[in-house]
């Protein structure tokens, strides 16, 4: 009786932080902006800021968290996602090309350069891939503030267009927020679903080693270009919105700070775990804005709590639940095999 | 000609810097395999040192007076305080997460360099803050002790650029047309010497076997009865004190110096650290001058702002072709 | 996570977007709560009103650098708006607060303070943002919420070019700067051939190229223009590359931490010519000291005077509380001096003791007036900038900075 009883509250203790967490959590996030106060614009934005990182964390979750590939660069995502916003959406080419087309355009072309830097390094591992990107960051940022001709160099890009879906033309912050977090539940629906697939899968055990999972005949190389081009196409549409929120661009808003916080973010969070990266982003971004008030000491606070968090819970606020991937993967092993026999 | 062997000799100059500040990253990856982030705020850190020693020492009037003797004073300054401050970040900052991913690691490296670019900055208000403790009326510290630590702290740190005051002059010595500064021919000299004196360290003295040997493989090493803890300090002492007496360099030279220095260097720095070989000690120098006189000579055929691209281009080309470097170092097989 | 959750969540969050769109989509209402039109009050302003009831106090903030490398520059203005209050005393018998808002020196924190600022129902104004860099995209933010802006430090000329009737500016912009920089180089030392260096920022790179194109159209020659990295040290590449092209004079758009180290080494290398820059090196005593002596001789530009009336009484309040103004503290305390004047003039208490400022009335009432401030006399014209400006040449003598010929504009 009593196993009995606790197996249903496991089930329902489950179905909590399955089913009613989340809802709680998506209905305080969409209600924001209907709060009617004079800080809502302030916490539109702050919270709205936030999303485009969860957005960000994503992408650089596929690089990180899912393929195992260290990632110091992935604002040069963001930046070319920005700037092919900043190119076919405003006065500077006088390209007009409407919202979401241009949303998807950004992210092809952050996939194409991500393959294009993957296909070199596919032999790297760890530190040294992290620096390679770090390097292949700092290229990208350079070269946008030193080829003045294209891309108007320090003095920026301006003037972006706002967003045009039909035939409604949107320039609230509220639109955008809405926006951000559709897209962000669309992510974590897809990113799940990839998980659950044969790539995710291969993901998984070249994560766990990579030599092992050569050999066990995943070729490595096709998956790391995938995982690559997934998690840039996730940038690059972060930037586009981005562009397009703030309306206008310079190569400073991308440079290696932005990188190191998208890592934090999803470090913060837990690798492994999309829901993670959504408190990451809360904690890294939201926060500091919330502790504005203490103006000055708000940097030092920051480099403090990264210290102390990573020695107090270095798994992050949501540790992987490898366990938990590996017993649905064993599952639906199991199930085939019952279908089968 | 005259004018590429000037830059020649800038390019040794620089590339002085960037080899010092290697070989501190480099001896930390070969006995902890990571990447110190926080080592180019540990440079910085030095460098304020020595500025602070440098000021007070010239404005006793003692720097006139011996000028040899007070710059050795401010590098040891430099060099002390940059390594006690590596040891208490590896103590505080890494030790507790020896054996959790290198990416906690890394997060808790870029929280240090956050926390001591910071530092340095607000120094002068913690100061003033601790200086005006009270209880009710009455001051903690005596007025005397109150304006001591609040000048001591405002004269030591800041967030506007400080300057070390001009002590190593622009005079120099001619080759024929070209003229080269004593203070260019002190960085080189210093850089030589010291990365001959670490070298010897670690292929003759007991301490350098022992850091030989835990970079090989810990577990082993501290089986073997090494305290590897201890060697580690000392790792981190000797490579922060290197970095130190870097920064100091850095203040002589170009006269300023600002809580923020450290991040560029530093990035420079590990790129000539991988270049050369990472965990490889002559590796370090020899990447610090091949970068800096890549740097020099590629400005010969592009703008100058794209001295930043020809670096990480060698970086990258370097990982992709020879990811052990040039001398041959640790490799990368390192996973996450 | 089961795929019906996911479907649930997504139906969720689309009828919530419906509901939110048919409601809320085409006004972004300005943030400030309280339209309070008082029933009886004199017609409603057009952009709404500030109310603070009795009690409450106003605040003015202040948008610049609070921490950081610029950290000096941002503290120095908000010391300047201090002073400003202190010395105005009280609005109409309500007390005024002033609050910094850090914004980095940057463009995206600057757009958070905006809205920050923007969300204080209390807020009379905002003075500064200090860099053009952040001004530029912020100033969307403080245009659409009709927030008073009068910025003491940055010169970008798109500042006051977007339009924004709430948006002034007390300072030359760059545009002017770089004309005075030409004329005196080209007219009064005959300098004909000029080398131009910038700091790739906004700011910098931004007046560099107006030197360029001023020099050249008089007929002068640029003989190499080249950008450096913010935080580097070693500039020996652009030096040599610099010097190459023998110009009479260099030129650097940027501030004073690279300038001083650009003409340091720009001496060592052998260059005698002159040395000029914009405002952003004119600083006592960071330029100076460290250059360690070679910016003995260098000429800048700077668009705001002290020495005007009251400026004695402000240095004797400002030093014995926060030491010597570092640079944009005498224009901070005038940008705050016009607002404050400005709304004791259009304010007026309600029926409900509550303190009214209309916010059109405020803008049109700074703009309309004249002010004879610290830093000069200011009047705006219909864009937000100074009608008549005056620019002064400085050179750098010993430790002092010397002014030695003033260029008026306008009036």
């Amino acid at each position: 009786m009593k196993e009995f009883a606790s197996k249903l509250f496991n089930k329902l203790d489950q179905r909590i932080i399955r089913y009613v967490l989340p809802s709680l959590i998506s209905i305080v996030i969409l209600s924001i902006p209907l709060i009617n106060s004079p800080q809502k614009n302030l916490w539109v934005r702050i919270i709205g800021y936030a999303g485009l990182y969860i957005i960000l964390g994503l992408g650089l979750l596929v690089h990180v968290g899912l393929a195992g590939m260290f990632d110091l660069g992935f604002a040069a995502f963001y930046a070319i996602g920005a700037y092919t916003y900043a190119f076919l959406a405003s006065p500077h080419f006088n390209i007009h090309l409407p919202f979401l087309l241009v949303l998807v355009l950004a992210g092809s072309f952050a996939a194409i350069v991500g393959l294009l830097i993957c296909i070199p390094v596919l032999k790297l591992r760890g530190d040294y891939l992290g620096i390679v990107t770090l390097g292949f960051g700092e290229i990208v940022r350079m070269l946008l503030m030193n080829l003045t001709n294209i891309t108007n160099g320090s003095q920026g890009i301006f003037k972006l267009d706002k967003p045009s879906i039909l035939v409604m033309t949107f320039t609230s912050g509220t639109f955008f927020y809405y926006f951000i977090f559709i897209l962000v539940a669309l992510l974590l629906f897809l990113l799940n679903r990839v998980i659950n697939s044969r790539t995710g899968r291969a993901w998984l055990a070249m994560r766990e080693d990579e030599d092992v999972a050569q050999m066990s005949g995943i070729n490595t190389s096709k998956y790391k270009l995938l995982a690559f081009a997934l998690g840039a196409f996730i940038g690059g549409m972060g930037g586009a919105i981005f562009a397009s929120w703030q309306g206008s661009i310079f190569p400073d808003n991308f440079n290696m700070n932005v990188s190191i916080n998208i890592l934090c973010v999803i470090i913060l969070g837990g690798l492994g775990n999309q829901f993670g990266v959504i408190l990451g982003a809360m904690a890294l971004i939201a926060l500091p804005d919330i502790l504005r008030g203490f103006s000055d000491y708000r940097m030092i606070i920051f480099g403090l709590l990264l210290i102390i968090m990573m020695i107090l819970q270095p798994q992050g606020f949501l540790p992987r639940k490898a366990p938990e991937l590996e017993n649905k993967v064993l599952k639906q092993g199991k199930k085939k095999k019952e279908v089968q026999s | 000609m005259q004018k590429l062997i000037e830059q020649l000799i800038n390019g040794m100059t620089v590339g002085s810097f960037y080899a010092l500040i290697a070989l501190g990253y480099t001896m930390v990856y070969g006995v902890l395999s990571m990447i110190n982030f926080a080592h180019g705020d540990i440079f910085m850190v030095g460098a304020y040192f020595g500025c602070f020693t440098i000021t007070q020492l010239s404005a006793s009037g003692f720097t006139q007076a011996h000028p040899i003797l007070a710059i050795i004073f401010t590098f040891l300054a430099g060099a002390l305080g940059s390594a006690l401050t590596g040891i208490t970040v590896e103590r505080l900052a890494y030790r507790p997460l020896r054996k959790a991913s290198r990416l906690a690691t890394l997060i808790s490296a870029i929280g240090t360099s956050i926390f001591l670019q910071e530092f340095v900055r607000l120094i002068p208000k913690f100061g003033s803050s601790i200086a005006s403790i009270h209880f009710g009326e009455k001051n903690l510290f005596p007025e005397s002790w109150s304006t001591a630590i609040t000048n001591v702290t405002k004269t030591f740190g800041g967030a506007m650029v400080k300057t070390y005051p001009g002590v190593l002059g622009t005079a120099g010595i001619k080759l024929g047309e070209i003229a080269i500064s004593y203070s260019r021919i002190l960085i080189l000299a210093i850089a030589i010497v010291f990365m001959v004196l670490l070298y010897l360290l670690v292929r003759l003295t007991k301490i350098g076997k022992a850091m030989r040997a835990v970079s090989e493989d810990k577990d082993t090493a501290s089986l073997m009865g090494i305290n590897v803890n201890r060697i580690i300090s000392n790792t981190f002492f000797i490579g922060s004190a290197l970095a130190g007496i870097a920064g100091v360099m850095m203040g002589l030279f170009y006269l300023q110096i600002r809580p923020t220095m450290g991040f560029t260097p530093g990035i420079k720095a590990f790129t000539a650290a991988v270049v050369g070989g990472i965990g490889n000690i002559p590796g370090a120098m020899l990447g610090g001058y091949i970068l800096g006189l890549a740097e020099v000579i590629s400005i010969q055929f592009l703008p100058a702002v794209y001295k930043d691209i020809v670096a990480f281009t060698i970086l990258i080309v370097m990982l992709i072709f020879k990811p052990t470097g040039i001398l041959g170092g640790s490799g990368g097989k390192n996973k996450l | 996570m089961s795929k019906r959750f996911f479907v649930i969540s997504t139906l969720t969050i689309a009828m919530v977007l419906f509901a939110a769109c048919g409601g809320a989509a085409p006004a972004e209402e300005p943030a400030q709560a309280d339209e309070a039109e008082a029933a009886e009050s004199v017609a409603a302003d057009e952009w709404g009103n500030i109310v603070v009831p009795a009690g409450e106090k106003v605040v003015l903030g202040l948008s610049s650098a609070l921490s950081a490398g610029y950290a000096a520059y941002g503290q120095d203005m908000l010391n300047g708006a201090t002073v400003a209050v202190q010395t105005f005393g009280d609005l109409n018998g309500w007390e005024v607060s002033v609050e910094g808002g850090d914004d980095q020196c940057e463009g995206a924190p600057g757009v958070t303070v905006a809205e920050q600022f923007s969300a204080n129902p209390y807020l009379l104004g905002v003075v500064g943002p200090m860099c053009s860099g952040t001004v530029v995209p912020a100033m969307d933010v403080y245009g659409e919420n009709h927030v008073m802006m009068i910025t003491p430090s940055s010169t970008a000329v798109a500042v006051t070019a977007a339009g924004y009737e709430n948006i002034f500016r007390i300072v030359a912009n760059d545009d002017l700067q770089a004309q005075v920089a030409v004329d005196y180089l080209f007219n009064e030392l005959g300098i004909t051939t000029l080398g131009i260096v910038h700091d790739q920022s906004i700011y910098g790179e931004g007046i560099a190229q107006a030197v360029q194109s001023k020099f050249e159209a008089v007929g002068g020659t640029v003989t190499g223009f080249e950008g450096i990295t913010r935080g580097d040290t070693d500039f020996s590449a652009v030096v040599s590359t610099m010097l190459a092209g023998n110009p009479a004079a260099i030129y650097w758009g940027g501030m004073d931490a690279e300038g001083a180290l650009l003409v340091n080494q720009l001496r060592a290398a052998g260059f005698e010519g002159v040395y000029f820059g914009p405002d952003g090196i004119k600083s006592i005593p960071s330029f100076v000291e460290a250059s360690g002596g070679a910016a003995e001789g260098a000429y800048m530009t700077f668009g705001a005077v002290g020495g005007a009336t009251g400026y004695d009484e402000f240095l004797a309040t400002f030093t014995s509380q926060f030491g010597d103004p570092v640079a944009y503290g005498p224009g901070s305390y005038d940008a705050a001096m016009i607002m404050l004047n400005a709304a004791k003039a259009v304010s007026y208490v309600d029926d409900d003791g509550n303190l009214v400022i209309p916010k059109k009335a405020l803008a049109d009432m700074v703009r309309a007036t004249p002010y004879d401030g610290i830093t000069g006399h200011l009047e705006f014209d219909e864009n937000g900038d100074l009608k008549v400006v005056s620019i002064t040449v400085f050179q750098a003598q010993g430790s002092e900075l010397v002014p030695v010929k003033v260029y008026d504009f306008g009036g």
